[in-house]
């Protein structure tokens, strides 16, 4: 059976470092990304289970998590709809970005230690 | 309309016995007429005593000889406004032949003039009442500006309170996240410097809200309150520049200083000189890589206004950034190291002073354009 794999998405290093560091510590396989546009290409060149991405990010392409999400839509880049925002506040519309099938939106700040095994969930649920 | 009024306290500064008897005899006219209203009256012969007078008393209107013994022309009036609130209804009382200077006393602020030839009950009561109402509308106004102004804060404040929250949750999240791995770590007993780099990232982090913080005090303070002193240009630019000339050299940069006019400004200094060393700032962190770089600082006088002109040798191409450049949290600088205020907090500044700060569309290189009102300074020796 394929490992489930899990991309993480922020432009705040040290938060994608801690993130990659929660996941590995529970055996679980994870790329980094930090923007929309590096995290499109990963998405390109292979199969994620589990994005989880921060709504606002600066991205070198000036795409924003609306396109984001509409290119992954439109280019069936992920199959589950395994996508997970974090959000330390957004001006967006929740209703609006979970109709564009998002599993799940956090808070910023959270603990990883109670985040991390919840979002491993959702790849337990997909087999 | 003087109906509406159940008392009056008239103050009349006036040397002429005659005129002051007149003035009574006239106010008693008025009292006869307006028995609702309780007109009280005290009188001044010379300004030294009117100022004491009204510092001590609260006054509804003054009426206010132009020439006294130790006041000439507008002397008196000038002296007068500044103990008193803006607006404040004051009338000049002039003689027959001085029209034009009965109308410099209005540009100057006086409410009305009445010619002391004229005067009898009805003039009095109408320049009474007609000051008294341009006193009123003119405060009203004021307050009406003061809480668009007040509104408008509120509104860019609730703009930027999510901006706030977004800014600060991100490094929350950090320092959260490394508490985190810090007591699993202890839990696990692991080596020390694990540890060390955990704690090490919160105190960074730390360190970097802290900055906003500091940045955004600069925003809520009430600087409205900070009195205002007159300095001159100059001086707040030397001060400027003491605070980071070093910068520059270390970074082979190229400060030309060219005219500096000696104006003076009503102003809260350490602001100006926050906003003239962001700017200074900004210039060079976009010119530093730059073979030839170089900063500018030049000035001029347009207008009873001081503009100065802060350019560098780079440009800026990018529309987008050009256009939100002033937005608050807006910045190219890496994550954490630029809190992208400065621009915001800097245009804000300059607004209070009653000027503006834009970025020049027509110059080849970035040029930022400060323009502020500036006071004539008063101890200047001319006749
Ligand atoms: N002289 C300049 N040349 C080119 N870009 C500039 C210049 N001044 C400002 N900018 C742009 O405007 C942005 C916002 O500037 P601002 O002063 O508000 O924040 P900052 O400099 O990024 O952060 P901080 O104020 O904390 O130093 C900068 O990041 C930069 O992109």
């Amino acid at each position: 059976m394929k490992e489930p794999k899990v991309l993480i998405v922020d432009d705040e290093n040290l938060l994608l470092e801690l993130l990659t560091e929660s996941f590995t510590k529970h055996e679980i396989q994870n790329e980094k990304a930090n923007c929309f546009s590096v995290a499109l290409e990963k998405l390109r060149e292979s199969s994620y289970d589990l994005v989880l991405s921060d709504i606002r990010i600066k991205d070198k392409a000036g795409i924003d998590i609306l396109g984001f999400l509409e290119k992954i839509e439109t280019e069936s880049l992920m199959a589950s709809k395994n996508i997970v925002l974090m959000s330390g506040y957004s001006d967006l519309d929740f209703q609006e970005v979970e109709k564009m099938g998002v599993a799940e939106i956090i808070a910023k700040p959270f603990m990883p230690r109670k985040i991390v095994p919840k979002l491993i969930k959702y790849l337990r649920h997909n087999d | 309309m003087l109906s509406t009024l159940d008392s009056l306290n008239v103050f009349l500064v006036e040397d002429s016995p005659e005129d002051v008897l007149f003035f009574k005899r006239t106010l008693k006219h008025l009292r006869e007429k307006h028995p609702e209203i309780n007109f009280e009256f005290q009188h001044s012969n010379c300004l030294k005593d009117a100022l004491v007078k009204v510092a001590n008393t609260s006054f509804d209107i003054i009426f206010l000889d132009l020439s006294l013994p130790d006041s000439q022309k507008f002397l008196g009036l000038e002296k007068l406004k500044e103990q008193l609130e803006d607006h404040f209804p004051i009338v000049v009382l002039t003689g027959d032949e001085n029209d034009s200077l009965a109308l410099e006393a209005l540009n100057r602020g006086a409410q009305d003039y009445l010619k002391k030839s004229e005067m009898n009950a009805y003039n009095l009561s109408r320049s009474l009442m007609y000051s008294l109402e341009r006193s009123k509308a003119a405060k009203e106004l004021e307050e009406l500006r003061v809480h668009q102004a007040k509104t408008l804060k509120m509104a860019t404040l609730g703009e930027m309170s999510g901006s706030i929250a977004h800014e600060i949750n991100n490094p929350l999240a950090i320092i959260l996240g490394y508490t985190d791995i810090l007591l699993a770590d202890i839990e696990e007993g692991v080596d020390s410097d694990r540890l060390k780099n955990s704690v090490e990232k919160i105190e960074e982090t730390t360190v970097r809200i802290s900055k906003i913080i500091k940045s955004l005090k600069s925003y809520s303070r009430r600087s409205e309150q900070d009195p205002m002193s007159q300095i001159a240009f100059p001086e707040i630019l030397e001060d400027t520049l003491n605070l980071c000339i070093e910068r520059f050299k270390t970074s082979k940069i190229e400060l030309k200083i060219q005219h500096i006019e000696p104006a003076h400004l009503l102003c809260r200094d350490i602001q100006i000189s926050q906003v003239l060393l962001n700017l200074l700032n900004n210039a060079h962190d976009a010119v530093k890589k730059n073979d030839k770089a170089w900063v500018s600082i030049d000035s001029s006088i347009v207008d009873d206004k001081l503009k100065v002109l802060i350019q560098d040798s780079g440009s800026i191409k990018d529309e987008s950034v050009r256009r939100k450049l002033f937005s608050p949290f807006f910045t190219t600088k890496p994550k954490g190291e630029g809190t992208g205020l400065g621009m915001s907090i800097s245009k804000s500044i300059i607004e209070n002073h009653g000027g503006s700060l834009m970025l020049l569309d027509n110059s080849k290189n970035t040029c930022f354009e400060i323009s502020i009102p500036i006071v004539a300074v008063s101890n200047e020796k001319s006749a």
